[in-house]
């Protein structure tokens, strides 16, 4: 789950509980129209509803347990397996080396590459220039089109052009010899080394 | 903030699941005339039909949950402060803003005389804000802009970016506790 998701998700919530607060306030002091505040909680005629309804009453109620307990595992798997951005699978040369659309069908022999490996060598190309001190990268989409993220850090001395030069080059030659096309790039860097400066 | 809001989806996605679990079990309970497993079923229908809407603790919980949404809406609505700051040498390119932050400090700091400095960059339209507070004579502010302004150009800020530099003197940074405040 992305943070503007989750900050979506808490301005909603943060509006229906100013709401409940502000609505509750106000038929609490007596002065919502149609709401007795010397009334209970349960007041009668909710009573009068639910005896009305039975057994129904408790089925809706059981339906609405199994609601919200679906909801709270939904949230948590969510959470705890985020996936924004679904990392590429085992890349199928047939997609990049056929010429035809009958030539990708044609089933004589396959060869996949895992997009893991794919990742790990380009990492390796791009920690090559002594100023990377160590980079990282998810190829994420899918083939032939997949998108790239670069996380790079990079020593406190490290030039930005001679930096995006070296990545460049590296990932053009990723390009051409994956056979892929790019569908995006993004480049986070990380300056590293820094003193025991403060920071606010 | 984005910590805080991760956090708190996390209780409430336990807290959906143990009550969702909660209500499941309690509900076969009733069907089968059988006592509440966690609930007191008796005492919870006393409570809930001669409680009344007016009572201090029930206003007290509505002004809670009131004052709870808002503080959680103000939250979300105010301007965070942002992860990456982008850098104008390429498209899709970003840096870290806390690793440029204390690398501008620690660049702060190496000018002679200096030392105890802060950085704060902001994102400004297409480009950065960055604003330096340090410890030393006024007469170095200028050095100190100089070596900051060097230093983002390396970093790929544009040279028309505003860069504002505040001195603290020794002595009033002292009387700070020895770090200046704003």
């Amino acid at each position: 789950m992305t943070d503007s998701r989750l900050r979506v998700l808490w301005t909603v919530v943060g509006l229906a509980l100013t709401a409940v607060g502000a609505v509750g306030l106000v038929a609490s002091l007596g002065h919502l129209a149609g709401v007795d505040e010397n009334a209970p909680l349960i007041w009668s005629g909710l009573l009068r509803l639910w005896r009305g309804v039975a057994p129904w009453g408790l089925a809706v109620l059981g339906v609405l347990g199994l609601l919200l307990a679906w909801l709270g595992a939904h949230l948590l798997r969510r959470l705890l397996w985020p996936s924004p951005h679904p990392v590429m699978g085992d890349l199928d040369l047939r997609i990049v080396t056929a010429t035809t659309a009958d030539e990708t069908r044609l089933p004589p022999g396959t060869t996949r590459v895992r997009g893991g490996r794919l990742a790990r060598g380009l990492e390796r190309d791009l920690a090559r220039d002594p100023q990377v001190r160590r980079a990282s990268v998810t190829l994420t989409g899918t083939a032939p089109n997949p998108e790239l993220w670069i996380e790079l850090r990079l020593g406190p001395r490290a030039t930005l052009t001679t930096v995006r030069d070296h990545v460049s080059a590296a990932v053009g030659r990723f390009w051409v010899t994956a056979g892929l096309t790019p569908g995006r790039l993004d480049v986070t860097a990380r300056l590293d080394g820094a003193g025991a400066a403060r920071v606010r | 903030m984005r910590l805080l809001n991760r956090l708190a989806v996390l209780l409430v996605a336990l807290a959906l699941l143990v009550g969702g679990v909660l209500v499941v079990i309690e509900v076969f309970a009733v069907a089968l005339h059988r006592p509440g497993l966690v609930v007191d079923h008796d005492g919870w229908y006393r409570t809930l039909t001669t409680t009344r809407l007016r009572d201090p603790w029930v206003r007290t919980g509505i002004v809670t949950t009131g004052a709870l949404g808002l503080l959680t809406l103000i939250g979300q609505l105010v301007r965070w402060k942002p992860q990456r700051l982008p850098i104008r040498l390429a498209e899709g390119w970003h840096l870290q803003r806390r690793s440029v932050e204390r690398h501008l400090a620690g660049t702060a700091d190496s000018v002679p005389g200096v030392g105890g400095a802060n950085a704060v960059v902001r994102r400004r339209g297409g480009g950065w804000r960055t604003r330096i507070r340090a410890v030393g004579e006024a007469s170095l502010g200028p050095a100190v802009e100089q070596t900051i302004r060097r230093e983002l150009a390396r970093l790929g800020a544009s040279p028309d970016d505003p860069v504002d530099v505040e001195m603290v003197g020794p002595r009033s940074a002292r009387r700070t506790g020895g770090r200046p405040r704003r």
